[in-house]
């Protein structure tokens, strides 16, 4: 059961299906905060369920902003009746994590395309990274998001090295050949 | 938002790599390997394994040459795996181009199914018993000839 935020007031709960619904037929926004049982704190509905929105690429056009929550925001409450305050303080932490880079596709072509070791540690902490942002995570998205960052890059470093060598090997090869007609 | 730039290192990148593909591609398709062996993948080389990327070039190869059926052979996987890696690539890249943030959408779920994917294949293709030697870019691989 999934409950989100509009217009500074909590709605739900609502099934997964629903929510689904609703996003395809544009009545939540991608930037619109969403919760369920589970998450530690309202999430993005982008971040925190991968839906399809509205039918077209989200990440493609300028999302409407949500209305910035002043200081004096409502307190939505999670719905378990804890204590915490979960709509002001992470939007910093939102702001953050949108912009974190996805390096699940790199992670999966190196692992592929060149270097088994440092690729899946660099998948590894991706779908970590996306794990802990679907549930609100951010100090654990964060840490993940900066590993997936340093292993891409060793497996991109070693990666475009190896396929120089080859490369040149190659275009040597050819251009020794192409002299030897002559 | 500012934040939704793709990082400049980033964008640069992708840049990189679409030129990096473009030249493999002439390369693949002017040199018949035949002519310019491929060499050894560095982890097969030292262990005798084969890597869930062993194949992969000759696997490019045949496809540009029009041998689906090779292609299959000498990596199932990375074929399985090319339209959603095309389709990755182009949506960074068009993000890059535009300046904006691109995340691939994919559920954790479906990320773990992927690496299981990978890792799964690198184990199957190894196991010394016959029906698994179909999954081996040599020699005795069915779809090879």
């Amino acid at each position: 059961m999934w409950y989100y935020a509009q217009n500074g007031e909590r709605k739900g709960p609502v099934s997964e299906d629903a929510l689904r619904e609703m996003a395809r037929d544009g009545s939540l926004n991608p930037t619109d905060l969403v919760w369920r049982e589970g998450m530690a704190e309202w999430a993005t509905a982008e971040l925190a369920t991968g839906f399809r929105f509205g039918g077209e690429t989200i990440y493609g056009g300028a999302a409407p902003a949500p209305a910035a929550p002043s200081a004096a925001a409502p307190s939505y409450g999670q719905p378990t009746g804890q204590q915490a305050s979960p709509y002001a303080a992470p939007q910093a932490q939102i702001a953050a994590s949108e912009s974190t880079t996805d390096y699940l596709p790199w992670a999966i072509a190196g692992t592929i395309l060149c270097c088994v070791f440092t690729g899946i540690a660099a998948t590894v902490y991706s779908v970590k990274t996306k794990s802990a942002q679907q549930y609100g995570d951010w100090a654990e998205a964060e840490r993940c998001g900066r590993l997936a960052k340093i292993w891409f890059w060793w497996t991109f470093g070693l990666g475009f090295t190896y396929w120089a060598l080859i490369g040149s090997f190659y275009v040597l090869a050819i251009a020794s050949a192409v002299s030897e007609m002559q | 938002m500012e934040s939704r730039l793709v990082p400049a290192a980033e964008r640069r990148l992708s840049i990189l790599a679409v030129a990096g593909g473009v030249v493999a591609v002439v390369l693949l398709a002017v040199a018949p390997p035949a002519a310019y062996p491929i060499p050894d993948c560095p982890f097969h080389a030292v262990t005798g394994a084969y890597c869930p990327g062993c194949g992969t070039l000759r696997a490019s190869h045949s496809l540009l040459g029009g041998h689906f059926l090779h292609a299959v052979g000498y990596n199932a996987l990375f074929m399985l795996l090319l339209p959603l890696l095309a389709w990755w690539g182009l949506g960074w890249t068009r993000a890059a181009f535009f300046g904006r943030n691109w995340k691939s959408v994919v559920t954790p779920r479906f990320g773990w199914v992927l690496l299981a994917a990978v890792v799964g294949w690198w184990l199957v293709r190894n196991l010394p018993w016959a029906p698994f030697a179909a999954l081996r870019p040599v020699a005795g691989n069915p779809l090879l000839g």
